[in-house]
This record gives C-alpha cells, structure tokens and sequence, in this order.
C-alpha cells in the first residue's frame, strides 16, 4: 500500500489526538466519492471543531510545519492530498461532524459525513457542481429522502431546496 | 443501459482506498491535460514569431 495515499487521514486522526482539533468529519468531494463515484479532486475538506482553548487554525499549520507539511493554497499539502481545515461556522456543519461515519480507508479509521449531511451542505453551497452531486446522491440511490427533507427542515435549508428543484424542474 | 448499472454496482462495491486512487489519478490527468493547453497556445506563438523572423532575415 502506497503510504501517502492514506498519510493525510493518519495525520489528521493526529490532530485529533494531540487536542489541536476537536471532532471531525470529511466533506466535500471526498466524502461524495464515498458515497457515489470518483471525481477529479485533490482537496480533503474536513469540518472540525476546533479543541478547546483553540480559536485558530494557527496551532495545526505549525504543528504540520514541524512535520514537514508545506501549505498550499487554502489547504495543508499531505501526501497526495491538499487537506482544507474548516472550523465548522453553523450548528449544520457542527450537527454533520458529530452526526458523521466512520469509515475505513485502507487501515486507517476516518470519519465522513452522513449522505443526508454531505447533500445539504452542498444545497447550501449552491454551486452547479454541487447540484450535479447532489443529483447523483439522490438518482443512485445513496440517501436516505426522508432524512434529507428532516435535515433541510431542521437547518431552514428549505428555499435552497426549491433553488434547486427550479433549476432541474424536478 | 445494462453497462452503466453494471458499473454504478462495481463502483459502490468498490473500497474508499480503490475510489480515491482513481479520483487521484484523474486528478493528475486532469492537471497534465491542463498544462498541456496552457503550453499549447504560448508555443504556437513562438513557432510564428521564429517563422516571421526566419522569413524576414531571408
């Protein structure tokens, strides 16, 4: 097994350990290709919490300095993946992390957000590409309906949702 | 039709690891078509400048 295919989920489970994160979750397009199919992405976008007595990103960039990690772009480079930390800014993205799964890449344990999750955050970015994910999610079967209406009820997602049956008339 | 659902099954029967090792060699596909188009364009124009210059000291 190829080690820096899977060095940036052990490095992020570090993190954790060390208390420079709190609770986490993988989104975006990582956890999508979880969920459904491989996209072209180098971006591992985690939501975390940041540890307590922590309200930067600061400690985790130095931390990956020490390591030899250099950042790039909004992201840490690790291994074959640029890892984006996202301090999660709503209770959705909060809710996602503690709701998350875990899962298993190669031997490592990491965690990723529900597909319920994952689609509403991405109603909630809006972005075409999204939408398109969102579809899939939804036409392969990889969700749950009635726990997707809950979440977009829970978290007033519910104009995004109409945004998004209007734009594919569905 | 038959192919595409075959596939969505091969697909989710897949491990995380095997789908991110594709995504990650798209991705470098991805990167190497794109540079390839950036070079393209900047090249052409210096096969013209070299041919007008060619052209211009005959």
């Amino acid at each position: 097994m190829n080690m820096e295919e899977i060095l940036a989920f052990r490095i992020i489970n570090e993190l954790k350990k060390k208390g420079l994160i709190g609770d986490y979750a993988v989104a975006g397009g990582v956890a999508y290709i979880y969920y459904d199919e491989p996209i072209t992405t180098e971006d591992i976008d985690v939501f975390c919490i940041l540890g307590s007595g922590i309200d930067t990103l600061s400690p985790i960039y130095s931390y990956a300095r020490e390591l030899g990690f250099k950042p790039e772009k909004e992201g840490i480079r690790i291994g074959t993946w640029r890892v984006q930390f996202l301090p999660s800014p709503t209770e959705l993205e909060e809710d996602a992390v503690r709701m998350a799964n875990k899962v298993k890449v190669g031997a490592i344990t990491t965690r990723v957000v529900k597909p319920e999750y994952l689609a509403a955050l991405m109603l909630k970015a809006g972005r075409t590409k999204d939408i398109i994910r969102v579809d899939s999610l939804i036409e392969h079967g990889r969700l749950d309906k009635d726990e997707l209406y809950r979440v977009i009820k829970k978290y007033g997602l519910h104009d995004k949702w109409q945004d998004y049956k209007r734009r594919g008339k569905r | 039709m038959a192919g595409l659902q075959e596939e969505r099954k091969e697909m989710k029967r897949r491990s995380f690891l095997e789908k991110l090792r594709i995504s990650a060699a798209m991705q470098k596909e991805s990167k190497i078509i794109k540079k390839g188009r950036i070079i393209k364009p900047a090249q052409k124009r210096e096969n013209y400048q070299t041919d007008y210059r060619q052209k211009a000291s005959e």
